[in-house]
Parts: structure tokens; C-alpha cells; sequence
């Protein structure tokens, strides 16, 4: 082969050895915006998830109300039926079928760390396409550990969720039957 | 003998052959790099061999301009040892041909015709790239390659990427199963306080009622002190009857009167614990 040969082929290895250096670059820019992506779909749900526990406490708090109430209003019913209902009540120590929502206290919301400026660095004045490939894989160690924190919050906060759901089950069951009952005591008086 | 015939003989007895063996030299050299795929060195070794053979040209062409200026009897002399080298030559330059192949740079034949270097330098020898098919390449002036660990590093790049996806994915879903479940929510949550407020005046009522219950009980209790005393007064007579009657009325309500006050105080109580 010529000497121009020979240089034809030196630069197609060059160019060889540029694009394998530019496609690594590009893949680690496309994991680092995967990475932005699931951050931001995790902070959604995240808050998403930290309203709704609240709403869930304040179901927890209705249905204690509405287990009071009903209590209540069998002890009225009572004083109603009978003359010696009143006495019957004042000796009659309120019960408390339900659980004090002990537990309905939310766990301190740790705050979702933030993730440090992802943004790929692709070509910031055309930099040596090595170091990019260095900074873009610190940076997707860093939003991983940051990925895992936060789907460990996430679990957290949906185990608390799923605790208040079993609890609201248990309550609006016993709810029901006192109201049921109640219902049945005002129609025979009826 | 003349003076040419001894410079010709000079020529083919030591100068063509000292080429000839450098040559052959080059060629066994060349043979070698090209079995081994030493392009670098096959490079070099072709670059000294077409020096060695430029100067086999220019001694032929010396040879040629002496076996010119010969006569008749002096030329058939010389191709007695000039036939023999011309063989030789040949040979050589037929083995060194076949490594690298390319036009004659030498014409053999007209060893008496002088040639123009013009025409020896311009007989451009061009390695085919066929040779090198399987040989591994090794150019000079880069100094890296893509390596195996290079790929290998690509491609866990790219697995890389294709799991950051996945999890991407996983989050998104999370998103929308928590949005999902928003809308029920919201309604359990309207529903239970409706229905506490519900509860809660129902309650009031029944209060309001136990209340009013209770406002009956001094009539109750009058007209049973006044069905008591009247007929056991009655006894004693209409004046006794009427006395009795009336204590009797009165003791029922304010028996009645009591009564409904303990019923009131422990619905108020029932209702204060609520505030």
C-alpha cells in the first residue's frame, strides 16, 4: 500500500476510535436523563402519597367520631327507652370500642433528597469526550444512591399507608354493626 | 583484453552479484514479514529493497552503455558471462515479484539498451491490498485501538442505559398507581364525614327527644300520686280524699319533677362529654 494508503486507513482509525469515544458519552447522557426522569416520577408520587396517608388520618379520625357518636347515641336511645335509663347510664362506663388511632401519626416525611443538577454533561466547550464520560458516570453513582433512598422512603410510606387502610377496614366494620344496631333499636321503638 | 570487457567483467563477477544477493536477501526478508503480518517492518524491508533495486538498475544500465561501446567479437565475448547473470537476474527479480507484485521495474533483456532512470523510477510498485486480507492491521501512527475492554465497556454502557429505562418505567407506574388510587380516596374521605355529621345529628336529636321524653315525667308523676291518694283518701272520706288526692298529686310531681332532672342532667352530661 502507498504511504497515502497507510494515512487513509491511520484516520479511519481515528474516526474509529472518536465515535466509540462519542457513542459512550451519549449512552452514559441518555442513562443520566433516565435517571432525571424516575427522579422526577418518584417526587410525584412521593407527595402524592404523603396527601393521601393524610386523607387516610383523616378517615381514621372520622370513623373514631362516628364509633363515638354511635356509643352515644345508643346510651340516649337507652334513657329514651326506660324510665331508669338515666340511672342505668350514669352508672354505665362509656366504652370505647375502637383503638385511639395510635398509630395514625405520620411518620416524620424525611425530605427526598434532591437530585444534584443531572443534567448531562454532553459537550461544555467541546471537553475531551473522556472526562464527559467520567463526570456523566459520577453523576449517575450519585443519582442512583439518590434513586435507592428515595424508593426506600417510597416503601415506607406506602407500608404506613397500607397499616391505616387495615385499620379503617377494622373500624368501618365496627361501625356498621353499631349503626345497624342502632337503626334496629329506633325501629322497634318506632 | 580491452579495458571494457575488464570494467564489464568487473561488473558481472562482483557488483551484479553483490546486488543480486541483497536483493534475494530483501525478498527471503520480505516473504517472511508477509507470512508474519509485520506490515511496519515489511514496509521498511520494501523500502531498502527498491534502493537495492534501483541500484541493480543503474549497474545494468552501466552494464548496458559498456556492452554498447563493445565490437562484435568483444560482445559475443561478454555474453558468455553475461547470459548466466541474466538468468540470475531474472530469477531474483521473478521471486521478488511474487511478493511484491507490481509492474518490471527491470528489463532484463535489453541489458545492452541503456533506460532512462525516468523509466525505472516511474514503474510505481503497488503492494495489492489482497495481500494483507488476512493480516491483522497495525497502523503507525495511531497509537490506540479498540480493544475487547473497550467494547466490553460499550456494551455495558448501553445494558446500563437499557436498565436505567426499566427503572424509569417502574417509577412512572408508581406514579400512576398512586394517582389511581387519588379519586377513591377523596371519596371515603367525603363519605366518612358525611356520615359522622350524620351520626352527629342524629345524636342531637335523640338528645332533643330524650330531653322532651323527660318533660313528661312530672305529669306522669302526678296523675300516679293523684290515682294513689285519691282512692285511699277516699276512704277517709270526700275531704280526705281530696287532701290525699292533692298530696298525692303533688308528691308525683315532684317525684316526676325529679326525676326528669336526673334524666336531663345525665343527657347534658352525655352531651357535654361530646364538646
Amino acid at each position: 500500500m502507498s504511504y497515502e494508503g497507510y494515512r487513509n486507513e491511520a484516520e479511519e482509525c481515528r474516526i474509529k476510535i472518536s465515535m466509540y469515544e462519542q457513542k459512550m458519552a451519549e449512552s452514559t447522557a441518555r442513562s443520566l436523563r433516565h435517571i432525571d426522569e424516575a427522579y422526577q416520577s418518584g417526587a410525584e408520587a412521593g407527595k402524592m402519597l404523603d396527601e393521601q396517608n393524610e386523607q387516610l388520618g383523616n378517615i381514621e379520625v372520622n370513623l373514631d367520631n362516628i364509633d363515638s357518636s354511635c356509643g352515644k347515641a345508643d346510651r340516649e336511645l337507652t334513657q329514651i327507652q326506660t324510665v331508669f335509663g338515666g340511672v342505668v347510664n350514669y352508672f354505665k362506663r362509656e366504652k370505647s370500642t375502637l383503638k385511639n388511632s395510635e398509630n395514625s401519626t405520620q411518620p416524620a416525611n424525611k425530605e427526598i433528597p434532591k437530585l444534584q443538577s443531572s443534567v448531562p454533561v454532553v459537550a461544555r466547550g467541546k471537553p475531551e469526550p473522556k472526562t464527559v464520560v467520567d463526570q456523566n458516570l459520577d453523576q449517575i453513582d450519585n443519582g442512583l444512591d439518590i434513586l435507592s433512598e428515595m424508593a426506600l422512603q417510597l416503601g415506607d410510606q406506602i407500608d404506613d399507608s397500607n397499616k391505616k387502610l387495615d385499620r379503617i377496614y377494622d373500624k368501618q366494620e365496627n361501625v356498621n354493626t353499631k349503626v345497624n344496631k342502632l337503626n334496629k333499636k329506633i325501629n322497634r321503638m318506632c | 583484453m580491452s579495458r571494457s570487457l575488464l570494467e564489464l567483467d568487473k561488473y558481472v563477477q562482483t557488483v551484479l552479484p553483490n546486488d543480486l544477493s541483497r536483493l534475494e536477501d530483501h525478498t527471503d526478508k520480505l516473504s517472511r514479514y508477509l507470512s508474519q503480518g509485520q506490515r511496519i517492518l515489511f514496509q521498511e524491508e520494501e523500502r531498502d529493497a527498491k534502493s537495492t533495486l534501483r541500484h541493480l538498475k543503474s549497474n545494468l544500465k552501466i552494464l548496458g552503455n559498456i556492452t554498447a561501446g563493445l565490437s562484435q567479437r568483444d560482445l559475443r565475448e561478454a555474453n558468455k558471462t553475461i547470459d548466466p547473470m541474466r538468468i540470475r537476474i531474472e530469477k531474483v527479480v521473478h521471486k521478488f515479484q511474487e511478493v511484491c507484485p507490481g509492474p518490471t521495474l527491470l528489463n532484463v533483456e535489453s541489458l545492452s539498451h541503456s533506460t532512462s532512470e525516468q523509466d525505472l523510477m516511474m514503474a510505481q510498485e503497488e503492494i495489492g491490498d489482497s495481500r494483507w486480507q488476512n493480516v491483522t492491521m497495525s497502523p503507525l501512527e495511531v497509537q490506540e485501538v479498540i480493544t475487547p475492554e473497550q467494547n466490553v465497556a460499550l456494551q455495558s454502557a448501553e445494558t446500563l442505559q437499557k436498565d436505567l429505562e426499566e427503572i424509569q418505567m417502574l417509577f412512572i407506574e408508581l406514579a400512576e398507581l398512586a394517582a389511581n388510587q387519588n379519586a377513591p380516596i377523596i371519596r371515603l374521605e367525603q363519605h366518612t364525614e358525611q356520615t359522622a355529621q350524620h351520626i352527629g345529628t342524629a345524636r342531637n336529636s335523640l338528645y332533643y327527644a330524650s330531653k322532651l321524653k323527660a318533660a313528661a315525667f312530672p305529669v306522669a308523676g302526678a296523675i300516679i300520686g293523684g290515682m294513689i291518694g285519691g282512692p285511699i283518701g277516699a276512704v277517709a272520706g270526700l275531704k280526705g280524699a281530696a287532701i290525699v288526692g292533692m298530696g298525692g298529686v303533688s308528691i308525683g310531681a315532684a317525684a316526676g319533677w325529679g326525676i326528669k332532672k336526673f334524666h336531663v342532667w345525665t343527657s347534658d352530661r352525655l352531651h357535654e362529654k361530646d364538646d
